[in-house]
């Protein structure tokens, strides 16, 4: 079967991070859309079909773990990759708790990034095609045909 | 909300099936008599009852009520019943007690079709528990109905088709297509939608939309077509609908062709085999899955800016299992195809195929009974086709066709046949295409015959028309696994289904006259 094209959204306050990474996302193969908020990041989601959120855990506002849980709230099937500085160990092990996929350290190896960001968009493929088949199947049974 | 409670809805079932029985019962004063060729009923009863002239059916013969009686019937029944066994009572322009009885439990049973208050299955097994339990039919063949060889014939096709999945023969036809339709929406859109619901007349069509849309969905977002934009619509319900309209090419394409097929043998002795099937009906295919695709175009407009990738997946070569697997499915369809000259049951050559592929090992019981819907295919099929001899043998379908018969004498074939396409297309939104012919045939088959029509043309003609069910996303199983990709909303599949109802209904009459006056069914 073709591989699905992943839609990544990055969240991260750092202009230029997001702009550099952005460009190498995109020359890779993906469709990716950035915000620099964590109400942003929000919009977003509600506005495009998105994959994968890159995260960053250190924004000023809304800071990344409640990004994460309102994302996990809203767009449960959504995968969230969280990016955490040295310090912040804690806080990652915290937002995988939350519900994010997996954490990177800053600064990530770009191959890591999309060793898991591959993993992600499968892991959110295929629980979408799980809900899909069991939603085909009780519409199919209400059909009462074959 | 108490009318959503499913206890009150199993009440109103019952209330509405006790409504209908309580109704006047209409006795009727004329009765055809059968295994009796000496006339001796006629004989006996000669002071309360006249022979009719009436010379339709050989060995058979008519009794008109002379005196009233407030029930002639009961009196002929029982007169009969006197003179011993053999003798049978029919009501011509009235309802028995046991068709009667019949159709209080079909207005319950509707009910509980429609609404749902149990789960479908489980209606379907209550037909057969009212059934015996009224008096209607007899157990042993209540029952046996719900292992009829059509019954036995779907679950082989269902089968095959989970074979063919697991060999990945669905998904190699949908990237050969796919390869060969170009890069533009439209182009794209046509060319498979059209190659596969073609290929839908001999597999399962949901397998085929579902094969479809799955390879669809990667390009189309590789393109940058969100989910419920005109583009998406256009792309997914022409691939649906084609699907839909495809099945109506073979014998196997869908449930409702086999159903048809057996109701007009059980009901007349007359039989379409699986080689004639094709004839008349796959070139009304070949017409209406393109005229499908083309009236989504023309309700969902693609947005022409859109350009998706070139479809490079290769699915490499053949393997050993898919090599195995198209053989013996050619062999079985090879079977089915030549059935007139051998004479073997369908479901006997298809039962055979499934036992070969699970001796080669290209299927394991495990791979059937996981996904094969036992419910469907075993309660819902049976149950239809159970609901539909006892709607003839009870004498229900023969007085709603002595009723129906004013309507339509004299009009000819195109006013029936358009009549029973109109109601059979709507209906079959509503509910299972089975039960929808076990309502329509068993009253129009005799209309036809009345009218002087081959019951050929009403049975071809359901089935084609019941592959119209485009107005609801449980109308059939393509609109409910297209619906599933949530790439639509059930409002647009019903915008585009209202358009292209009426649009196929007419085409499916138009080539059907022209068609068929030409093999001379006519």
């Amino acid at each position: 079967m073709m591989k699905m094209p992943i839609n990544i959204l990055i969240v991260d306050d750092e202009k230029d991070f997001v702009e550099m990474l952005s460009m190498r996302l995109e020359d890779a193969g993906y469709r990716v859309c950035s915000a620099f908020t964590g109400a942003e990041g929000l919009e977003s989601l509600g506005r495009a079909e998105i994959d994968v959120v890159i995260l960053d855990i250190r924004m000023p506002g809304m800071d990344g773990i409640t990004a994460l849980k309102e994302i996990k709230r809203l767009y449960p099937v959504v995968e969230v990759l969280l990016l955490t500085g040295h310090g912040a160990i804690e806080t990652a092990i915290e937002g995988l708790k939350s519900g994010a996929f997996d954490y990177l350290l800053k600064p990530a190896k770009f191959d890591e990034l999309l060793l898991k960001i591959e993993e992600a968009g499968r892991r959110k493929a295929e629980q979408e095609e799980r809900i899909r088949k069991i939603e085909a199947r009780a519409l199919l049974r209400r059909s009462g045909d074959f | 909300m108490v009318f959503r409670n499913r206890y009150f809805q199993i009440g109103a079932a019952v209330l509405l099936g006790i409504l209908v029985f309580a109704l006047p019962r209409p006795e009727g004063t004329i009765f055809e008599i059968s295994g009796d060729p000496d006339r001796s009923l006629a004989a006996l009863t000669a002071q309360d009852f006249t022979v009719v002239d009436w010379e339709r059916n050989a060995g058979a013969y008519r009794l008109e009520a002379t005196t009233i009686d407030a029930e002639p019937g009961v009196l002929l029944t029982a007169a009969a019943a006197e003179l011993g066994d053999g003798i049978e009572v029919g009501y011509v322009n009235g309802l028995s007690p046991k068709a009667f009885r019949f159709l209080a439990v079909l207005a319950a049973l509707i009910f509980l079709f429609v609404v749902e208050p149990i789960p479908l299955e489980i209606t379907a097994i209550l037909i057969g528990v009212c059934l015996v339990s009224f008096d209607i039919v007899d157990v042993t063949a209540t029952w046996a109905t719900y292992m009829h060889p059509v019954v036995v014939f779907i679950m082989c096709c269902l089968i095959l088709a989970i074979a063919l999945e697991k060999a990945e023969l669905t998904l190699r036809l949908s990237h050969a297509i796919a390869k060969r339709a170009g890069t533009s929406v439209i182009r794209f859109t046509f060319i498979l939608s059209i190659g596969l619901g073609i290929g839908s007349g001999l597999m399962h069509d949901a397998a085929a939309t579902a094969i479809g849309i799955a390879t669809m969905i990667p390009l189309m977002r590789a393109a940058g077509i969100e989910p419920n934009t005109s583009t998406a619509r256009f792309m997914v319900l022409s691939l649906a609908f084609a699907c839909s309209c495809g099945g109506m090419g073979t014998l196997v394409g869908g449930g409702r062709n086999m159903v048809a097929a057996a109701f007009l043998k059980d009901l007349t002795g007359v039989e379409i085999t699986f080689f004639e099937w094709i004839k008349f009906a796959f070139p009304l295919a070949l017409v209406t899955v393109p005229a499908a695709v083309l009236v989504v175009y023309l309700v969902h407009r693609p947005n022409p800016k859109f350009k998706l990738p070139t479809f490079d997946e290769d699915p490499g070569p053949w393997t050993p299992l898919q090599k195995r697997t198209i053989l013996i499915l050619g062999a079985v369809f090879t079977l089915w195809l030549t059935k007139g000259l051998h004479g073997i049951d369908y479901s006997i050559t298809g039962m055979a195929g499934v036992a070969v592929l699970v001796a080669t090992g290209i299927l394991r019981w495990r791979d059937i009974h996981e996904n094969l819907e036992w419910g469907t295919a075993l309660f819902i099929f049976g149950g239809g086709i159970c609901l539909g001899l006892a709607m003839a043998s009870s004498g229900a379908a023969s007085y709603f066709a002595y009723l129906f018969f004013p309507l339509v004498e004299g009009k000819g074939w195109l006013f029936l046949l358009g009549g029973v396409c109109v109601f059979g297309s709507l209906v079959t939104n509503a509910m299972a295409n089975v039960a929808a012919a076990a309502l329509i045939l068993p009253i129009v088959i005799p209309l036809a015959q009345l009218e002087g029509v081959d019951p050929r043309v009403l049975a071809l003609g359901l089935a084609c028309a019941t592959s119209f069910a485009m107005l609801l996303v449980i109308g059939c199983p393509p609109n409910a696994i297209a619906y599933s990709y949530r790439q639509f909303r059930a409002v647009d599949l019903t915008k585009a289904g209202l358009v292209a109802t009426p649009v196929l209904l007419t085409l499916l009459l138009l080539v059907a006259g022209v068609w068929w006056s030409f093999l001379g069914l006519l």
